[in-house]
């Protein structure tokens, strides 16, 4: 029945987290039993892409950045309705159109609304 | 009138006001008045848009296949257009209650009113509207999620108080956890069906076989999103947190209008979107959330020292009741719910939605501080104003379903209805724990107008604000007197 072998793909991914799982747990316990253990200042740093490491890795972020960064978020989902619009754009009549250009007048509001609220300046 | 009229009005105007009050160019005052306005046009245009004898569809999906029933996204039929005014009231009555509130003294830690507590409650009516109407999957995730976030803002609104922020919290973790399930739920049947559209997969599914397995785990998944929302235990943990720490308007949305946006979603999936043979599925799972939220709901309640949490306890066992309503499914070639089940849950919203929206507008005025909420501020009410008083009585002795007033036309629908499915065991619980509930509710009644009052200064209430009262417990007596009523609203 297909119900049956629907449900069988999830076996698949199973054994394959399985897998994975184990892939990376073994070295770690082989490197864990193995390993000489010498810790050090150097060592216990923050590890910042093999640069010598500055300050602290716990930096309070300004308050202010979150409102900016929801802002941004709207924005950005806003790309992921527009691209396939685009794309499709040639085969659609006008009610579509109308549609994605009231979505983009709602999204123009809540810029308009932020900006006069003072949320975009950071001081 | 075009279909989606009510939900175009409300956004358009939240959207106007939003910019206008940005602009400075209105007052929080005349935002709430111009809300108000609003709300009574979306009302008048609900009301004169014809109803069909069939379902009708404004939207349609081009990938359906021709012939079949499964095209609309939207549809517009006498129960979308009740439960369309029920949210458009309630939503007018919340705003009302927010600018009586707003007319009291405000305290060193709390939040003035500002525009955007009159606009949010627009766009959730929006949402709630739309709601009415889903006929899809995807409508009905998207419009729930519209209401469900506006009210994680409104709910956390007096930041600067604990317990407002413990509501928040509580309300946005377990409001995320629920969809999560409601979102796999729709997962889950939608992957198997093939389709989002509740006829799509009432097509698929209505034979007299079982479920498939996955489909009935989507289901269940989709009644734990769905009980969250209805505050039914075993999901209930949330409310009376909740409930105490929003403001009080919005504890009166969340306890009207969010409970009754949870069940007209669970009666419209039950019914279009699964036939009688899920019944075998989400029958005996729903019995027992009945069961549980009556017994819990209303023994909880009678240890409550706060009038809000006391009613947020109610209101889970206000759930159960309705809950007993719904279990009217199951009959062979029957539609997933009775007509006699869709009618009662109706009516019991209706009652509940006058009684609970009625002391929530007493509470906001005599309770405009979280210190006065405790039911020793309600000692000898009658002295200080005997109008509100009344109002309070009136709304508690329907809650708890005693003849002359409206709540108890709700409970007899309901316990016919048990009768009717032969849910005797589930009848019994509910007897007791309606008995249960006079306690606590003549315990509030009983403190208004036999105990000495802790301060004698008599509450002033605004004229408009009497004249409403006056209204409301007008309808509260007239619609228990005459239930043909309500067999006019739900016609």
């Amino acid at each position: 029945m297909e119900t049956d072998a629907y449900i069988a793909n999830y076996g698949t991914i199973a054994l394959f987290i399985g897998v994975a799982v184990l892939f990376a747990v073994i070295p770690l316990m082989i490197a864990a039993i193995i390993a000489p253990r010498k810790p050090g200042r150097v060592k216990g740093d923050t590890y910042e892409c093999g640069l010598e490491s500055k300050g602290d890795a716990w930096v309070q972020f300004h308050a202010q950045y979150y409102h900016y960064a929801l802002a941004f978020v709207i924005f950005d989902v806003e790309a992921l309705f527009l691209f396939p619009w685009a794309v499709a754009f040639t085969n659609l009549g006008p009610g579509p159109f109308l549609a994605i250009c009231a979505f983009v007048l709602i999204l123009a509001e809540s810029l308009v609304y932020l900006w006069l609220k003072g949320v975009l300046d950071i001081k | 009138m075009p279909y989606l009229a009510p939900e175009i009005i409300l956004t358009a105007l939240a959207i106007v006001l939003l910019l206008l009050e940005a602009y400075g160019a209105i007052s929080a005052r005349s935002v709430g008045i111009w809300s108000l306005v609003g709300i009574a046009v979306a009302i008048v245009v609900t009301l004169f848009t014809e109803v069909g004898a069939e379902p009708m569809y404004f939207w349609t999906d081009p990938n359906a296949a021709e012939g079949t029933a499964g095209k609309g996204l939207y549809m517009w039929d006498a129960t979308a257009r009740f439960y369309k005014l029920f949210f458009l009231g309630t939503t007018g009555l919340v705003i009302w209650m927010s600018m009586e509130s707003a007319a009291q003294p405000v305290g060193p830690k709390t939040q003035p009113i500002r525009a955007e507590f009159y606009i949010l409650p627009l766009f959730v009516a929006a949402g709630m509207c739309l709601l009415a109407s889903a006929a899809d999957f995807m409508v009905l995730f998207v419009s729930l999620e519209l209401v469900t976030i506006t009210f994680y803002i409104l709910v956390a609104y007096q930041r600067e108080s604990a317990t407002a922020l413990e509501a928040g919290v509580k309300y946005l973790i377990l409001g995320g956890l629920a969809t999560a399930f409601l979102v796999m739920g729709i997962a889950y049947v939608a992957g198997f069906a093939g389709t989002t559209s509740f006829a799509g997969i009432i097509a698929k599914y209505n034979t007299p076989d079982h479920l498939p397995v996955a489909v009935a785990l989507g289901l269940l998944m989709i009644l734990v999103g769905f009980g969250f929302k209805i505050a039914s235990v075993p999901f209930h943990l949330w409310a009376p947190d909740v409930y105490q720490g929003a403001p009080t308007p919005i504890t009166a949305f969340l306890s009207v209008g969010s409970k009754a946006a949870g069940f007209i979603v669970l009666v419209r999936v039950l019914n279009e979107a699964f036939g009688p043979t899920a019944y075998a599925t989400w029958g005996p799972a729903l019995t027992a959330i009945a069961g549980c939220s009556l017994v819990l709901g209303n023994f909880a309640a009678m240890h409550q020292r706060n009038i809000k949490r006391m009613l947020a306890y109610s209101g889970v066992g206000h759930s159960g009741f309705i809950l007993m309503a719904v279990l009217s499914g199951g009959v062979p070639d029957g539609p997933g719910i009775a007509q006699a089940g869709m009618t009662a849950v109706a009516v019991y919203l209706a009652t509940y939605f006058l009684a609970s929206l009625t002391a929530f507008l007493v509470i906001t005025i005599v309770s405009p501080t979280p210190e006065e909420e405790s039911i020793r501020s309600y000692n000898g009410l009658w002295q200080r104003s005997p109008l509100l008083a009344a109002a309070l009585a009136a709304s508690l002795i329907s809650l708890a379903g005693i003849p002359p007033f409206a709540g108890f036309v709700g409970k007899l629908g309901a316990f016919v209805v048990a009768l009717q499915f032969h849910h005797y065991g589930l009848f019994f619980i509910a007897a007791i724990s309606a008995v249960a509930g006079l306690y606590y509710y003549l315990g509030v009644v009983k403190a208004m107008f036999w105990s000495e009052p802790l301060e004698v200064t008599p509450i002033q209430v605004s004229v408009p604000t009497q004249v409403l009262l006056t209204i409301l417990i007008f309808l509260l007596i007239a619609t228990g007197l005459c239930m043909e009523v309500f067999a006019w609203l739900v016609r």
